[in-house]
């Protein structure tokens, strides 16, 4: 494909004008009201046991001390953790997997954090596969018993094991777990799943803020490590992605659609074919995960070096649309690609 | 498991008794986080009965450490924290004393000073235990500097020369730096500032004067006798006019007015005298009690008492916030460090290269002996003391080798002691805060009802 062709097509762009902050406004929380937020997740399941099960305050205080954990880990103040996980862990001793719907449900709540402290502050990765491992267990538990909510753990579970193993540089697992979940919340039957994941879907809003979430920090995550594969031909993306045979879920945005089977085409080789696609869609748009648009757009910008054929202007406006439609800050940009080099 | 409601809360009188809503503010020290309760929760809290609070609230009550484990003993809990949260600590900080000379003589001060300023050898060695504390520190994120005397601006070479290179040091680590100064505000000219500020990133000046012009000039006073208040506040004039004053940060002024019974009654007066300078937006103001320093107990002399203090306390920041000053949070914050005494991150260097865990110590010869001094910069590593009497605060407050007030207090974890060095000295001296929280609950709710996480 010509540079030109391409240098024409970027001109959507020129009038692009970063949107002024928005004020909060009231009817923005409603809107937004389907949004996934895993931290609702925790709280649910500590209302389901609440409803389930004896000893409210026993239950609450566990879920707070989860809470504490999670926000230390956050801020990485490593010492005041371990206060927190000896306490997480004098209530693991207390638990009778006897008595199994709360050994699974208090497993449910500790398990990702702990998962999380072993991760972020410790950076000991067989550690943290341990919780995840088990936590796996618990959800399909809690599933089993009717806590149908507990499929957002899992799903998310699956993404957490799948960075986690990226992390420790084992790719092909890491794939693995990603390309299950992928295939179950892309599609509109259960897969390896318990049911299609439709039954507890809110909106299609939550679908697609999900698939966001999901397709992000994948995406990111391999673009910015060359040792997962290169950054137009990424074995790791194409494991995960390639071939799903499935039926797609009818709430998926399109255009989300569209960007996949582009990012799959120039990932498989066949770069005319996919910028081709690329041209005759209306993939720049917020509905389309940031990741997907920015892989898309870095390919636009190589191909041909038609990102040296955009006037200046246009190149600001580009960096600009990066930088505050896709999210990045300039060190991610640099770090994902140096868009210095392109344009 | 048994839950209990913490002794760490303080609950103000109900708001308004004649409102159909009887509402009180709980403040929990422990996480020192504020909400409204209605009363009848508080009544049933107080005896332990959680079972009319909603699952959100008991779960925000928990969250918030106002209703605990049972079994805790909750002093031990706190000062466990407070010993690993203090190692969390995410910067390194200094207080640096360039010079031992102030041109100042006033009573309250316990510092003998000289004419010794900062030698070459000694900054040297500034930096190199800076680059040590780096080293040590893995998750710094921040060189901070205070700047101190005697008068700081009286080292000014040792300042520039020392600012430059921390800054270098930090940029190569990718590390922030910041700085503030206490400085008498005498050489404080425009120029001064301007270099000050937009170099070496000093963000915040504190100025002592001792309220209106008649007050100060009794006290802060130069060694000879010359007044100093025209001085000080032209150029608190002058830089408050700089086009760039407020290009780092809004307030980079603070004024600091030491209170005793000689000029409690001129505060207001000083504040209306700021207002008509038109600085009411440019500076901000704290009042503190004069204490006894050293060897010299002007506190016991003519301080107020805690309670005196405690009341006009209250009474100013109602004046200050009628006058229009953007007020600051007013709470006291959870924090795990007492002072910088318990941080080893934190050291004071004096201008003779003594190291001490305090800024109070230097200079003043009721503080000369070793077990407050950690070493001297000049000597071997290998001699120092890391082991200060201070520095093992709390484990003597969790052994109650001192201080046995704070672990019944339930204000302790947003204190955690005051003032480590006072109670060595067997002087019993809570802060003010102890008097007035409640007034404070009730006007930071006045001030910013949007501060308080309202619960019901």
């Amino acid at each position: 494909m010509n540079a030109s062709i391409i240098a024409d097509y970027l001109k959507q762009f020129e009038d692009y004008a970063p949107e002024p902050p928005k004020e909060a406004d009231s009817s923005a929380a409603s809107s937004n009201s389907n949004k996934f937020d895993n931290g609702h997740i925790f709280y649910a399941l500590l209302e389901y046991i609440i409803r389930e099960l004896p000893e409210r305050e026993k239950h609450t205080y566990c879920y707070s001390l989860s809470q504490k954990l999670l926000r230390v880990c956050q801020s990485k103040e490593r010492n005041v953790a371990t206060y927190f996980v000896n306490k997480v862990e004098e209530q693991y001793a207390l638990l009778n997997e006897e008595q199994a719907l709360e050994y699974h449900a208090l497993r449910s709540i500790f398990n990702p954090v702990m998962a999380y402290y072993h991760y972020y502050l410790q950076h000991d990765y067989e550690r943290a596969e341990g919780y995840m491992l088990g936590l796996l267990e618990n959800i399909d538990y809690l599933i089993g018993h009717g806590f149908l909510d507990g499929m957002y753990m899992k799903i998310e579970q699956y993404l957490n094991t799948a960075r986690v193993y990226f992390n420790a540089g084992q790719y092909d697992k890491s794939a693995r777990y990603a390309r299950v979940v992928m295939q179950y919340l892309l599609s509109s039957g259960k897969e390896t799943f318990e049911f299609p994941f439709s039954e507890v879907l809110r909106s299609a809003n939550q679908l697609n803020s999900i698939l966001a979430l999901f397709f992000n920090g994948l995406i990111f995550k391999a673009l910015a490590k060359p040792e997962s594969g290169a950054f137009f031909r990424n074995d790791f993306l194409l494991a995960v992605f390639r071939e799903m045979d499935i039926s797609f879920n009818e709430m998926m945005e399109p255009a989300t659609r569209d960007a996949l089977a582009i990012l799959l085409r120039i990932s498989e080789g066949e770069e005319e074919e996919g910028l081709e696609m690329a041209l005759d869609t209306q993939i720049f748009n917020e509905k389309v995960p940031a990741s997907m648009r920015y892989f898309v757009l870095t390919a636009l910008l190589h191909h041909n070096n038609a990102g040296d054929l955009l006037p200046e202007p246009l190149k600001n406006n580009i960096r600009l649309y990066q930088e505050k439609e896709l999210g990045l800050t300039a060190s991610q940009i640099n770090v994902l690609r140096p868009l210095n080099a392109i344009v | 498991m048994i839950f209990k409601l913490s002794k760490y809360i303080v609950v103000t009188d109900v708001l308004d008794p004649n409102s159909e809503k009887q509402q009180r503010i709980i403040f929990s020290t422990r996480s020192g986080i504020s909400a409204l309760i209605e009363d009848a929760v508080y009544q049933k809290l107080q005896v332990g009965d959680f079972t009319g609070l909603g699952n959100n609230v008991l779960s925000r009550f928990m969250d918030y450490e106002i209703i605990v484990n049972n079994e805790e003993d909750e002093f031990q809990e706190i000062l466990k924290l407070n010993k690993l949260g203090v190692k969390d600590t995410k910067s390194v900080s200094m207080t640096i004393q360039p010079t031992a000379n102030c041109q100042l003589g006033c009573f309250y001060c316990g510092q003998v000073h000289s004419k010794q300023t900062m030698s070459a050898d000694v900054q040297e060695k500034i930096l190199q235990r800076l680059i040590y504390q780096l080293d040590r520190q893995r998750d710094t994120e921040l060189v901070h500097t205070t700047w101190y005397g005697g008068e700081p601006l009286m080292g000014y070479s040792a300042i520039i020369n020392l600012s430059n290179r921390m800054q270098e040091i930090a940029r190569d680590r990718g590390l922030a730096y910041g700085a503030y100064m206490i400085t008498n505000g005498l050489s404080l000219k425009k120029d001064i500032f301007t270099e000050l500020y937009l170099h070496h990133k000093i963000t915040r000046f504190q100025i002592t004067i001792d309220t209106v012009k008649e007050h100060h000039d009794k006290r802060r006073i130069t060694k000879k006798g010359e007044s100093t208040f025209d001085i000080i506040m032209k150029n608190i004039v002058e830089i408050c006019a700089l086009e760039h004053y407020q290009a780092r940060v809004k307030h980079p002024i603070f004024i600091r007015m030491n209170v005793d019974e000689s000029n409690y009654q001129h505060v207001t007066e000083f504040i209306d005298y700021i207002v008509s300078l038109g600085l009411k937006d440019k500076v901000e103001m704290g009042f503190f009690p004069i204490s006894n320093w050293g060897d010299k107990n002007a506190g016991d002399e003519q301080g107020l008492t805690t309670n005196e203090f405690a009341e006009l306390e209250i009474e100013w920041l109602m004046y200050m916030q009628e006058q229009g000053f953007t007020m600051e949070y007013i709470l006291p914050l959870r924090n795990y460090d007492v002072c910088m005494v318990v941080n080893e991150a934190s050291e004071v260097y004096d201008a003779t290269g003594n190291i001490t865990p305090c800024y109070e110590f230097p200079y003043t010869p009721k503080y000369e002996d070793k077990k407050y001094i950690i070493g001297n910069l000049l000597e071997d590593e290998s001699t120092y003391n890391n082991k200060t009497q201070v520095r093992g605060w709390y484990d003597d407050l969790a052994t109650c080798n001192v201080s046995p007030k704070c672990s019944k207090c339930n204000l302790f974890p947003v204190c955690n002691g005051g003032c480590p060095k006072d109670w060595y000295n067997g002087e019993v001296k809570c802060p003010t805060v102890k008097a007035n929280i409640e007034d404070k609950l009730v006007l930071q709710y006045l001030m910013d009802k949007s501060s308080l996480k309202t619960l019901m």
